[in-house]
């Protein structure tokens, strides 16, 4: 797997790509959308408290809940399958549809299948794929991967969807109206699903005590496909469970204002049997999952229900784009879980955040994201795979400024040698000066004039 | 009360108006505070960047330089916030306090008499080591009564205009070795700031901590926009 | 080793020591939900229909199903679904939530679970009685896990997915109602 270099890629979108503010844009109209959601709920961080908590405790007790969990959606006449990796969950979905010769699936959002790239293992099977979601129906056919787990084409102006269409769906060309161009996808699904035989959606929320899978979606696209299909697959990761169906009004509650600044998204729908001679499948899954529950510091991230608050709310990830992380969860909590999966691959993501804890701040479920951001560097540092053009500045740094006289030698070199020969001082820091002058060094320290004028009164 | 003055190492280098603004306003309240002078840095260079072992040799300098103090004040929330929360000062008994210089004011109920006039439209950047981290303010994620350490000290600046923001506690892009590594997004973050600021009417940019006013000064000087950059405590040793 | 027991046996070692379960916190409930449903329903462009009583809901209906592409589900003498995509949709919900204006709606109902998510208007019926304050409220009161499929609709179908341009009527409904009567 190649290893992800966030500062080159975000340095490419910034300065070479054709749209570079669109997912800044996109972003903070939805950041600020979720603070007049939230800022009406009096009780807001106490729910955020509540959630947190609900998830903390299933998380330490997911091994009973996963049981109960089976058991129950069992007794409700689904089928259940467990899978270990991405392999063998793309393997089952793949058996169920070859089994019963479905020509095709209709998908809602997923963000586990795109973590998976179910669609191009079904696809290179035959079974061709078609994403509802309107944005990831987007992606899909631009054949991208998403830049946003909740707004998969947030990266997209209407010019360049209006074009993709044009290319795809033979809309009018230059027609850059988003009502038309939405109508224009719905038409060209409409037939997809009113014949599908099978449809597939992710899971938001798992109910243990009563075996519910809880989807929801703003279109309408997950229960359409899943209501009209006969067989209905429902891919779930093992953090995805809370304990009893109450729970969901808290996450409810904090879901839809958090993603999307709206009280509640469009439909919250619950399965749990499967319609009258229809078949119903969930595929509960864990690639990596349980590992990552295993590690001390970094299990609480597990908390995360996918809001996507804390991407919209980065600067990093507003700037940088969606693409930059390289993982189909970007932004500070795509850096926390990433290294979790792969510490090779995912190494530089942790550092691709200025620390300014916006995310902890706007997570429904207080993950302490910038903490875990800051630990990952540790260990990551401690792993020994940071390169020496970051390391040795860093133990040379350590060693002058834990001795007083070293500390001060070097200051003031480095303001005469800023003094004297600014254009070489300025070549020796690129990565400062590209975009930025240095500091007019001043003539003394504080601490000379110090000595100077205040030390003996 | 035995008061030592801790001044952050880019700002004993780069910004020495800044720590004697700082004394200055301490002085001008009546405190008498000492500046060590084997002092060097919090270790926060090394920590943020995940080299924790080479930081706490920072630290333990630091602590050994000022252990005979009851209280240390730093014009810095960055730092600061690094002191108090990552290298864990103030911890033990022997450990001194450490405040950001405004939060050390403020908990001692004072405020410098302030009488002469800056008739600027001003921008404040509220930096998120001090917000989010020291908690000085309410963070615009948060809900609840919204609260502020710092506003009292700007509001008492005679005739100066604070500017309204479209976001009004964004970070920066400076994060330490961040604007290094991630240059291209820092500098976007540093001119996405400014342009809130420009866009109403700010002439000075405000800030308690040097290092955000080192990185957003460094992109606009680079860009000639024209703004100006000062910390808070030069402004206020500016009005008194 | 299959599996399932595999990925039991990871999450039983690893799981790390259990914390207890919070409760659901009781939070202030106001006073005045019917205009509060309202103004909620038509911040997310829905419309609330306000009847003295249900023989003033059913006297609109039949008016409704006067024409031919619309479609009631309130009785159980009307449970053909049609081959064409009906105009509008009437269906029964049984409870409405006063803060975000979601509606509760048991499929179990319909000859056909899709069926709300069909045509262009959606329509439902239901009493002011059942109308409660929050989402904790409501889950009180729903008997959710006996149904096969029942969801809660809060407004039309909806997606800003192009350039963040609102617009209504993405895969399902483009308006919904909401009919309630004392």
């Amino acid at each position: 797997m190649k290893r992800i270099k966030h500062a080159k890629a975000a340095d490419q979108y910034i300065h070479k790509s054709a749209h570079p503010k669109a997912q800044h844009v996109a972003a903070i109209h939805l950041r600020n959308k979720r603070d007049r959601a939230v800022t009406v709920i009096d009780e807001w961080e106490e729910l955020r408290e509540t959630a947190s908590k609900i998830k903390l405790h299933t998380l330490s007790n997911l091994h009973g809940y996963l049981e109960e969990f089976e058991a129950n959606a069992k007794a409700n006449g689904v089928i259940i399958h467990w899978a270990q990796t991405g392999d063998d969950l793309n393997k089952i979905v793949y058996e169920l549809l070859d089994e019963r010769n479905v020509p095709y699936l209709v998908k809602s959002k997923s963000m586990l299948t795109e973590e998976c790239h179910m669609n191009q293992y079904l696809e290179e099977r035959g079974i061709d794929v078609y994403d509802t979601d309107l944005g990831e129906r987007i992606v899909q056919l631009a054949k991208e991967p998403p830049s946003h787990i909740v707004v998969p084409a947030m990266h997209k102006t209407k010019e360049e969807i209006s074009d993709l269409f044009h290319k795809t769906m033979n809309t009018e060309k230059d027609n850059v109206d988003a009502k038309y161009l939405t109508l224009a996808a719905r038409k060209d699904l409409r037939t997809k699903f009113m014949n599908a035989e099978a449809a597939l959606t992710g899971v938001n929320f798992g109910v243990a005590e009563t075996g519910t899978v809880t989807i929801v979606t703003n279109e309408g696209n997950a229960d359409l496909g899943v209501n009209k299909a006969k067989l209905q697959i429902h891919c779930m990761g093992i953090e995805k469970l809370i304990p009893k169906l109450n729970d969901l009004s808290v996450f409810l509650r904090l879901l839809g204002r958090s993603a999307t600044g709206q009280p509640i998204t469009t439909y919250s729908s619950h399965y749990h049997k499967p319609k009258p001679e229809g078949e119903m499948h969930i595929v509960i899954v864990d690639n990596g999952r349980s590992d990552h529950l295993g590690m001390e510091d970094f299990w609480t991230a597990l908390k995360c229900i996918r809001c996507g608050a804390c991407m919209n709310t980065c600067p990093v990830y507003r700037s940088g784009g969606g693409h930059s992380y390289g993982y189909t969860v970007p932004g500070p909590i795509g850096s926390i879980i990433t290294p979790a999966r792969d510490i090779t691959q995912y190494d530089d993501l942790p550092f691709a955040s200025s620390l300014c804890g916006s995310c902890s701040d706007v997570c429904p479920v207080k993950i302490d994201i910038h903490g875990q951001l800051l630990k990952w560097r540790e260990v990551i540092v401690e792993s020994g795979q940071v390169a020496k053009s970051k390391s040795l500045p860093m133990k040379i740094g350590s060693t002058v400024l834990s001795k007083g006289q070293w500390y001060r030698l070097s200051g003031w070199g480095a303001r005469k040698f800023l003094n004297y020969f600014p254009k070489l001082a300025n070549a020796m820091v690129p990565k400062w000066t590209k975009g930025r002058e240095l500091p007019n060094p001043p003539k003394e320290s504080f601490r000379e004039w110090y000595i100077k004028n205040k030390k003996n009164g | 009360m035995k008061i030592a003055l801790f001044v952050p190492c880019y700002v004993d280098q780069f910004y020495p108006g800044v720590a004697k603004a700082s004394l200055a306003i301490l002085e001008n309240l009546g405190y008498e505070v000492d500046f060590p002078l084997n002092q060097t840095c919090c270790g926060q260079p090394m920590v943020n960047s995940g080299f924790v072992k080479e930081g706490e040799k920072v630290t333990d300098h630091f602590r050994s330089v000022f252990q005979d103090y009851d209280v240390v004040v730093g014009p810095s929330g960055s730092c600061v916030h690094h002191l108090i929360h990552h290298a864990g000062i103030g911890k033990t008994e022997n450990d001194p306090k450490v405040y950001e210089l405004f939060s050390f004011l403020s908990e001692q109920d004072v405020m410098p008499t302030m009488t002469k006039p800056f008739p600027h439209k001003v921008g404040f950047h509220f930096s998120c080591h001090a917000l989010r981290g020291l908690r000085l303010g309410k963070s615009s994620e948060l809900v609840g009564e919204g609260f502020s350490v710092i506003q009292p000290f700007i509001d008492a600046i005679p005739q100066a205009e604070w500017v309204p923001l479209d976001q009004v506690d964004e970070c920066c892009g400076f994060g330490g070795t961040f604007s290094v590594f991630e240059d291209a997004v820092s500098v976007n973050m540093g001119q996405r700031r400014l342009a809130d600021h420009q866009s109403h009417g700010a002439e000075y940019l405000v800030s308690i901590d040097s290092s955000c006013l080192m990185h957003l000064e460094g992109v606009s000087r680079k860009q000639k926009d024209g703004l100006k950059f000062l910390h808070l405590a030069e402004l206020i040793a500016m009005v008194i | 080793m299959d599996n399932r027991t595999a990925i039991l046996n990871k999450v039983k070692k690893n799981q790390p020591i259990s914390s207890p379960h919070p409760g659901i916190p009781s939070f202030d409930l106001p006073e005045d939900l019917i205009e509060r449903f309202g103004v909620a329903l038509s911040n997310i462009g829905g419309e609330l229909k306000l009847f003295p009583n249900y023989d003033s809901v059913i006297e609109e209906v039949g008016q409704c199903l006067e024409d031919n592409n619309n479609r009631s589900y309130l009785s159980n003498t009307n449970l053909q679904t049609s081959e064409v995509e009906p105009h509008t949709t009437i269906v029964r919900g049984e409870i409405a939530v006063a803060e975000n204006a979601a509606v509760y709606v048991n499929t179990d109902l319909l000859p056909d679970r899709a069926i709300p998510f069909l045509g262009f208007r959606l329509i439902v019926v239901l009493p002011q009685s059942n109308l409660c304050y929050n989402m904790h409220q409501a889950y009180a009161q729903l008997d959710i896990a006996n149904h096969g499929f029942g969801v809660f609709i809060a407004g039309p179908s909806a997606t800003a997915d192009i350039a963040q341009v609102l617009v209504r009527g993405a895969h399902g409904p483009s308006k919904m109602e909401v009919w309630m009567y004392k």
